[in-house]
């Protein structure tokens, strides 16, 4: 090819010009190659449209955002929220020792691939979608859902496919081991009214429950509106006619209507879960916005301990809501990146948001743990789960295997697990009951006792332990982070004066309660 | 003299330092005593939960002159032209402190769903998480200082509670014989230290805590930081000698132990007074067994003694105590029996037409509100729902049954459902 020859100092910006076609190919493949390198992932993507939206605004409101976690809050925080549970002391020493400036979103990408948060996000999924599963009396209905879950998120089925199969699951049909319970229709007994406002709720953000009785206050649905989406749930015989429902209390009866206006197609033939079916469809399919939005708003308060807008279960007037912007923009992304809740993790956990501190001065204190600017990371309760499997993995034991571990285990999780449920979306409480479970009851009593608790027994007997760094061993192990020197005072006072490894032992094991009983280690902050 | 100390929050932590500075018992209990009194923002609650669905037909509402009356007879009362069943004989003494509404009617005949209303005074509606009534009154109570606002003794094994439903940790019973069997399972779970912990390690440790705690909120304030550090702390003081003590039936004569009868039920309303006493909101005790789909007539009578001494007993207790006028007793189950007697001698499920009983509290005792007709099979004067007796009791302690809480959908829900309607003439 000729060289070009009229060009002068602009040249210095422009690409430079190659002789030959062969050279030109390579360096096109050079470009390519480095381009994909800097191309951004979905959810690098994603996070940088949060800090933008973030950073703008906070300078628009004048906020002084708080200062970024270190590193040990960051892992405790992130590994909690990926995984459930908090990170084993040789973890955070190798992830604190760390000099690679991109280890906090390789830490993010690990965990968040990893099986274990498959089966952590099954359990927030099942919460969020069927939060009656926590309670009386349908409580431990979720498991089989649960298992089920994990499994498909471990495939990177996509959420809209997840939403789909349970809405439409059926005893009796599609009985393939690899098929979805039928929780959503056991947990609502079958009854079509509970069925839809479970459905509209938790997985459109569409609250038509309060349209049952009367016209819905704010949003344009009416009491007809509710009873046409419940009249989707209705399992009538095979007829050709979409079914109709009766609206209790009254001589009318209705047949299944969206209400936004839009008309499904109803096939010639139909049996007993068409309309349900139908629904399902129209709930997860990539055109309906509040679909989406309402995952991004659900993932986000679960990350954030608030979301975006409120209240959760209603998003009829979510576009006055402040942060609209980045809601519409996260849930068309969410749905372009084909409706991926790995990378929504990712995107949220690796946001400069989510990795805010959560303390900043007495003066700030002001902005209440309502306060939707997220400039400071709110405190959050741990989930039941959270807080067993961290007491195992702070005392030096792994989590309990579900196929391995006694059925006495077992069953002392699930009764702690049900001692400390709290509603996710309960602001952070905690009782003097579970108080009292903590401080006195077995299994704290257990995984303290200094004759077995490998903490304990690492800290007495390693080789070239002084109390300065068995101390530092077991706030690192329990708290997940350095002590500081008052502290390093305070816990050595305890081990003064002990003249046997028992003694010691037994000192240790009070640290050990101590540490465990604090406000720091049962709280997500 | 049952009163709340309304100390602030700072002024609670100053107490808990100097409790826990030094070995020595500290003033915190002096210092309760000194601190201005302050008089309890409402009555407080005794609730005896019959469960199972007692036959109020044979209770509260004979009706001796039909077959479905059966081979119970009446007795005279202390309240003119008020009888009731011949096998409540010490209760009889007690009408005229008491209201009797004869004409409670629900649509619920499941076990779970009419505990769900009566308890809440709500149907169960999926994923609603609502709070039982002692929650609800607990959480209009001041913050306690020593005792939570709600104890719960021994509930029954295989009926599930709500609890606190929506309103969170806070306001969650102190569950007191959880899984009973006989008086001596009347303990508060987890409130002694663990075997292998003497007293002075238990110090230690507990000392350390505080002392963490202490260092993490100044460096951490916040709504979420106090909330734990404040349970912590009182959990702690709740196991404090003194406290413990309050659940100790030990101290009690034999006599008083005689008199409340030396059943679950009998002991559990013995604790029940001494928990008022000290201050508590909300006490419930269970009676259970009542579900006598055969047998009725002797399940009845052996149920109706423990009631009637222990019931009687509680008010007499409560009354020369001077507490009586301040403390309502509230009797009742999920729902009534059937007045027609089935093949095994028994009763089946009756919401349509039961009775429940108010007892002291200071309300117009001695009247029957609402009747039956004359085979008890419905109301025919005055028909009152849960919802409007869930009223009438808020009106009684002086809290608003319209208040609205939040709730764990988003929603704001009150007290009493909007449409209840408080009973008239009572208060």
């Amino acid at each position: 090819m000729r060289r070009s020859e009229t060009h002068n100092g602009s040249d210095a910006r422009r690409m430079p010009q190659v002789a030959t076609v062969q050279g030109r190919l390579l360096l096109l493949c050079c470009i390519a190659f480095c381009g994909s390198l800097h191309a951004q992932s979905p959810a690098v993507k994603m996070a940088a449209t949060i800090n933008r939206h973030f950073e703008g605004y906070w300078l628009s409101s004048g906020t002084t955002p708080a200062p970024a976690t270190t590193d040990a809050e960051f892992l405790r925080r992130v590994t909690l929220d990926l995984v459930g549970r908090i990170p084993t002391a040789a973890e955070l020493r190798s992830f604190l020792a760390d000099p690679n400036p991109h280890k906090r979103e390789q830490a993010i990408e690990r965990l968040a691939e990893s099986p274990q948060a498959a089966r952590h996000m099954a359990l927030v999924l099942r919460r969020m979608w069927l939060p009656q599963t926590d309670v009386v009396p349908h409580n431990h209905l979720g498991d089989e859902l649960e298992s089920w879950l994990a499994s498909e998120l471990q495939q990177r089925t996509p959420y809209d496919q997840l939403a789909k199969a349970v809405l439409t699951a059926t005893p009796g049909e599609n009985d393939a081991r690899d098929s979805a319970p039928a929780t959503f229709l056991l947990a609502n007994e079958m009854r079509p009214e509970d069925l839809a406002s479970n459905a509209t709720r938790e997985f459109l953000g569409a609250n038509l429950e309060c349209a049952q009785c009367h016209d819905h206050p704010f949003a344009s649905w009416t009491k007809d509106n509710f009873w046409q989406t419940a009249a989707f749930f209705v399992s009538a015989e095979a007829t050709e006619e979409p079914p109709t429902l009766a609206i209790p209390d009254t001589e009318d009866s209705v047949r299944p209507e969206l209400w936004t206006g839009e008309k499904l197609h109803w096939p010639t033939e139909q049996d007993r879960s068409t309309g349900r079916k139908l629904f399902a469809n129209w709930i997860a399919s990539r055109e309906n916005t509040y679909f989406s939005r309402n995952v991004v708003n659900r993932m986000w308060a679960y990350y954030f301990g608030l979301p975006l807008h409120r209240p959760i279960d209603d998003l009829s007037s979510i576009e006055a809501s402040q942060h609209f912007e980045l809601l519409d923009a996260l849930a068309r992304d969410f749905t372009e990146g084909g409706c991926d809740l790995v990378s929504l993790s990712r995107a949220l956990t690796l946001s400069r948001v989510y990795q805010l501190a959560s303390y900043t001065s007495p003066e700030e204190l002001s902005s209440g743990d309502d306060d939707e600017t997220f400039s400071r990371a709110r405190v959050r309760c741990l989930s039941g789960e959270q807080l067993y499997d961290s007491l195992l993995i702070a005392t030096g034991r792994p989590v309990l295997s579900p196929d391995l571990a006694s059925d006495q285990l077992l069953t002392e999780r699930r009764h702690f697990v049900d001692d400390f449920f709290s509603p996710m979306s309960a602001t952070p409480r905690r009782s003097v009951v579970q108080s009292l479970r903590l401080m006195n009851g077995p299994v704290v009593t257990r995984l303290t006792d200094p004759a077995s608790c490998p903490l304990v027994l690492v800290a007495s007997d390693g080789p070239f332990m002084d109390d300065q760094a068995r101390v530092e061993l077991m706030v690192l192990s329990i708290l997940g982070r350095k002590p500081d020197e008052g502290e390093q005072h305070v816990m050595q006072r305890q081990l003064v004066g002990a003249s046997s490894s028992d003694q010691q032992q037994k000192a240790l094991g009070g640290i050990c309660w101590a540490l465990l009983n604090t406000v720091e280690f049962n709280t997500n902050h | 003299m049952a009163t709340h100390l309304k100390l602030g929050r700072r002024r609670l932590l100053q107490l808990a330092a100097a409790g826990f500075a030094g070995a020595s018992c500290s003033g915190w209990l002096r210092a309760m005593a000194e601190s201005a009194a302050v008089r309890p923002t409402h009555k407080s609650v005794i609730l005896l939960w019959m469960n199972g669905g007692p036959a109020t037909i044979d209770l509260w509402d004979l009706k001796p002159a039909h077959n479905n009356g059966g081979p119970f007879k009446e007795i005279e009362t202390s309240a003119a032209g008020v009888r009731i069943s011949e096998h409540l004989p010490q209760l009889a003494a007690w009408t005229s402190k008491m209201v009797v509404v004869r004409s409670m009617s629900s649509r619920e005949g499941d076990h779970a769903r009419a505990t769900h209303l009566v308890r809440t005074g709500y149907v169960p509606q999926a994923s609603i998480d609502f709070p039982d009534l002692g929650s609800l009154v607990a959480n209009e109570a001041p913050p306690s200082l020593v005792l939570p606002n709600y104890v719960s003794i021994a509930p029954p094994q295989r009926t599930m509670f709500n609890g606190e439903g929506f309103l969170g940790p806070e306001c969650s019973p102190l569950v007191v014989g959880k899984g009973a069997i006989g008086p001596a399972d009347l303990r508060v779970l987890n409130l002694e230290r663990p075997h292998a912990v003497d007293a002075l390690h238990q110090a230690t440790r507990q000392e350390l805590l505080t002392s963490l705690d202490s260092r993490y909120a100044k460096a951490h304030p916040g709504r979420t930081t106090n909330a734990f550090q404040s349970a912590s702390i009182r959990a702690l003081q709740m196991m404090r000698p003194e406290v413990s003590l309050a659940f100790d039936l030990a101290e009690e004569s034999d006599n008083a132990k005689d008199a409340y009868g030396r059943s679950l039920f009998g002991q559990s309303c013995m604790l029940a007074r001494r928990l008022i006493e000290r201050g508590v909101s909300f006490v419930e005790s269970t009676l259970d067994g009542w579900d006598t789909h055969q047998q009725n007539f002797e399940r009845v009578a052996a149920l109706s003694g423990q009631l009637d001494k222990a019931f009687a007993t509680l008010l007499r207790d409560l009354q020369d105590r001077g507490l009586l006028d301040s403390t309502l007793v509230v009797c009742l189950g999920e729902f009534g029996r059937t007045p027609k007697i089935n093949g095994s001698n028994g009763r089946d499920h009756w919401p349509n037409a039961w009775s429940a009983v108010l007892a002291g509290g200071d309300i117009r005792g001695g009247q029957v509100v609402g009747h039956t007709n004359a085979d008890g099979t419905a109301v025919e004067g005055q028909p009152t729902s849960v919802p409007d007796l869930i009223a009438t009791i808020s009106r009684i302690i002086g809290i608003d049954p319209q208040k609205q809480n939040d709730s764990n959908v988003g929603r704001p829900i009150r007290i009493a459902d909007p449409a209840a309607k408080p009973l008239d003439g009572i208060v």
